[in-house]
């Protein structure tokens, strides 16, 4: 126990470094602490909603993206979240095409939420399109259309 | 004979082998073909939540060759993430931050598994200068590296300097650093036979056009592209052309606009996007010398790729510039584009200077990369 909370706090002090020199170069991380040190040691796909599911709406939205789509939201999706309950931030996270195309399955949850069709139908429409080929492809593309890939897909 | 897993998951679905992806497969060419290692590559299988187990010989072969038949690499055998030997030896040194597999998540459970860890550092651009990357990238990093300093039992880095930042990072974090081996990289990429055959003929046309000075790499703020621009535009115009080679990166959409509305851009000043090595191998060559203005580098190759074709390098004056570029290069002050311009001006008004710049790099032998493997087979046996 002792040790798993020095650990953390090694992931704690990189975090407030890294915040530091963004904030001396006019930079914001737009991530909670709290939330960051709680994504730490996520698996792969199966996600404990039990171990996040306490912490506040800030540092819950930090940790959710990290946990499931390892990025930090836009201000955009932020935006979007704040006014939302817990339960419709979930929903929302679930039905994101990233969700399907991650695989990521949601354990210990009570309000068990499921992607709807549309992010369904995107995730599967990604891993058809994910070949390195079709990749190598889109990247030769102006940077608009390339961005816009990438948002239907995110 | 020592195993040794590799998780290869960012080549397996990667677009382009420069860089990092380029380092792992010089390392896999060599490593693999020796008789003193079992090399084991894995990638992250999402349908099985655990890595699969790839075909020795035939992810060699594709390092070798990098045909893209990536999926005859695959095999149907998967080992989960706590299932590999123990004694065994995980040698990171793929662009992991970006993987799947978190390695706050399996480093732990490795070290419970007595596996040994050891990571290739390239640099830590993302902990110390996080303002020229992506703040996803950083977190991902921090994830990364903070495992790294608490798991690993030793750390690989290919430059002094970034040992250093490893270890005051360390310092003020007040925890002991994991050991820490310096192996440079090599600098004797293969070359091609018959390359100028298949050089573009947009890119022959630039180099027609008259002296030029080159930067190399992809286009993002810590290269500091802009310091050359600023360059051209105040000192340097009608003097001298210059030529950006390298794949456009983010956050430089104020940089390009720059670029694109300069009345010499196209006829003076040109970005060749998408280049092949080919293209790049040419660019260098007819180069009048190579700027390198970047703010941070975990390496800068392009000073080595530069001096193995005699051309001479003006960089900018950091730690890691000079540890890499010694006193062959000519070094200017951090953003300072007068000091640029001058020393340019000076060595186009000199002819006697010039040649006597570009003697420096004449016979430059790179430290090839059969010395790097040599070094990380003594660095893996000693773990």
């Amino acid at each position: 126990m002792q040790e798993d909370i020095l650990n953390l706090k090694v992931y704690a002090d990189l975090f407030e470094h890294v915040e530091k020199k963004l904030e001396e170069n006019g930079q914001k991380l737009n991530c909670d602490e709290k939330g960051f040190v709680f994504s730490i040691g996520t698996p792969p796909r199966k996600i404990s909603y039990e171990e996040f599911k306490d912490l506040d709406a800030d540092a819950f939205l930090s940790c959710a993206f990290l946990k499931f789509f390892q990025r930090l939201p836009s201000d955009e999706e932020k935006k979007k979240c704040s006014s939302m309950t817990r339960i419709e931030t979930l929903s929302y996270l679930v039905n994101k095409a990233s969700y399907s195309i991650r695989g990521i399955k949601l354990t210990d949850c009570i309000y068990n939420p499921q992607p709807g069709l549309k992010g369904r139908t995107v995730g599967l429409g990604a891993a058809i399109t994910s070949s390195p080929r079709l990749r190598k492809i889109a990247k030769k593309m102006p940077d608009g259309i390339q961005n816009k890939i990438r948002g239907t897909f995110r | 004979m020592i195993k040794v897993y590799l998780d290869v998951s960012m080549v397996m679905i990667g677009t382009s082998f420069t860089g990092i992806p380029r380092v792992l497969m010089e390392i896999v060419k060599r490593l693999g073909t020796d008789d003193e290692f079992d090399l084991n590559f894995l990638e992250y299988n999402q349908r099985m939540d655990a890595f699969r187990v790839l075909k020795t010989q035939e992810f060699i072969d594709f390092c070798n060759t990098k045909t893209d038949k990536r999926h005859s690499i695959r095999s149907n055998v998967f080992i989960p993430f706590d299932g590999l030997d123990k004694d065994s030896i995980f040698f990171d040194c793929d662009t992991s931050w970006k993987t799947r597999t978190r390695r706050s998540f399996l480093y732990p459970l490795l070290k419970k598994k007595n596996v040994k860890i050891v990571t290739l550092i390239y640099d830590i651009i993302n902990i110390d200068y996080p303002q020229f990357c992506d703040k996803s990238d950083v977190m991902n990093f921090v994830d990364y590296f903070g495992a790294t300093l608490i798991y690993a039992d030793k750390i690989i880095v290919t430059s002094k300097d970034v040992k250093d930042a490893i270890i005051l990072r360390c310092i003020n974090m007040n925890i002991e650093s994991p050991e820490i081996d310096i192996i440079p990289l090599g600098g004797d990429f293969k070359k091609k036979e018959n390359s100028e055959e298949n050089v573009q003929s947009s890119v022959k046309d630039i180099v027609s056009k008259g002296k030029y000075l080159l930067m190399v790499g992809t286009i993002e703020p810590r290269k500091n592209h802009k310091l050359l621009i600023e360059t051209y535009q105040r000192f340097l115009r009608w003097k001298i052309h210059f030529v950006f080679a390298g794949f456009s990166g983010q956050g430089m959409d104020k940089f390009f606009a720059e670029l694109t509305t300069d009345p010499d851009y196209q006829n003076g000043i040109w970005h060749v996007d998408n280049a092949s090595d080919d293209d790049i191998d040419y660019l260098y060559k007819n180069a009048y010398a190579m700027v390198f203005p970047s703010y941070i580098e975990g390496y800068g190759l392009p000073i080595i790729e530069s001096f193995v074709r005699e051309v001479p390098v003006i960089a900018a004056d950091t730690n890691i510039n000079h540890e890499i570029a010694g006193d062959r290069a000519l070094f200017f002050e951090q953003d300072n584009s007068r000091e640029l311009a001058d020393i340019v001006i000076d060595l186009l008004e000199n002819e006697s200077k010039y040649d006597s710049f570009r003697e420096r790099v004449k016979g430059y032998v790179p430290k090839t990369w059969d010395d790097t493997v040599t070094e990380l087979k003594k660095c893996l046996k000693g773990v």
